[in-house]
């Protein structure tokens, strides 16, 4: 089996077209080791907005507690790590992770990296893109169980207008700057969490939990290396 | 009469089937949000109504209250010196959730070092 999957992924990097893999196939330690409680840390901001970290942190509970895990309060998570000092996740990203087993009793630790959030205008247009990675770590073994990272970018290049000539253009650069200005960045990262958290095999709570190692869609390129 | 009951019986056949979401999160991301956008008594309040309304909604859905969303609760009555309120609620998320236990634990334990420092 493995042998099989090994030949693909070499020869999809020849042909260089997208392979998706099953959870089960991509995910195998999270199988064998089933872990029923995350704790989410404060994410790691590697984008050009200070707002992404406190912005995003709102939007990861629903969708993880969906896919079925128990997730410990991250407001109050972020307090405690506070008080202990620890204003940035970067300060532990090395920490021994049984040490949060020790603390917080949690299964597994789910770092996330802001890689972008943010805002790029170029000759007659901008957009706005979002990118994040998720790294979960078993407090057991210290090993990664499941990864993945999705992007999400809005064209908010302003409409065409009918105003000829140069007045036209800086007519579709105001709008530009106001559509890119407007772009809300939260909602578009849920739908970077919605998309990614697709590929994680379903917790405990999920009804369907344990019997969906065969379902397929994981990119193999986005899974975290 | 008899094609009413049909028709009946197959709508709830029908809305039966439909899954029911695992959890009822309401407004919780928009109104957390409003908090971190403007730290105010007034939006952290309205959040507070927020967190209520999710647990009520919960249990007449019959759903489990979405995890963490007693125990945000119960440390927000902390804050504000509510100790009886903070200790149902954080009490709460235990029994809901027992993987909590250590967890909830130290914050009561915190909770209590805070009663006897404050009395």
């Amino acid at each position: 089996m493995v042998k099989n999957v090994i030949i693909i992924l070499s020869l999809t990097m020849f042909i260089g077209c997208a392979t998706t893999i099953t959870k089960g196939e991509a995910f195998p330690k999270m199988y064998k080791e089933k872990p029923l409680s995350i704790l989410v840390l404060p994410p790691i901001n590697q984008s050009t907005s200070p707002d992404a970290k406190e912005y995003y942190s709102t939007t990861i509970a629903e969708p993880l507690s969906l896919a079925g895990y128990y997730v410990f309060p991250i407001e109050i998570v972020n307090e405690v790590l506070k008080q202990e000092g620890i204003y940035d996740t970067e300060l532990i990203v090395d920490l021994d992770a049984s040490k949060f087993k020790e603390y917080f009793g949690a299964d597994a630790v789910l770092f996330t990296r802001i890689i972008q959030w943010n805002t790029s205008y170029y000759v007659v247009g901008g957009n706005v893109k979002v990118h994040i990675a998720f790294d979960l770590i078993s407090t057991d073994t210290g090993e990664v169980l499941w990864s993945y990272n999705g992007e999400l970018t809005v064209d908010t290049t302003g409409g065409g207008n009918n105003v000829g000539g140069a007045a036209g253009l800086l007519l579709q650069l105001a709008e530009t700057a106001v559509k890119t200005a407007a772009q809300d960045y939260t909602p578009m990262a849920k739908k970077v969490n919605t998309m990614v958290l697709t590929t994680i095999p379903f917790g405990f709570y999920h009804p369907q939990f344990g019997t969906d190692q065969s379902l397929t869609g994981v990119k193999v390129e986005n899974v975290n290396k | 009469m008899k094609n009413t009951t049909i028709i009946l019986l197959f709508i709830f056949l029908i809305v039966g089937c439909t899954p029911q979401p695992m959890y009822y999160w309401g407004d919780y991301s928009n109104s957390l949000y409003k908090v971190k956008k403007d730290a105010t008594p007034e939006t952290l309040d309205k959040h507070k109504i927020e967190l209520q309304e999710i647990i009520k909604k919960s249990n007449e859905r019959g759903l489990r209250v979405p995890p963490g969303i007693n125990a945000e609760l119960g440390y927000i009555f902390l804050l504000q010196a509510q100790y009886d309120q903070a200790m149902i609620y954080l009490n709460k998320e235990k029994s809901t959730y027992p993987e909590s236990t250590k967890f909830i634990d130290d914050l009561l334990q915190n909770l209590k070092e805070g009663e006897e420092n404050d009395g």
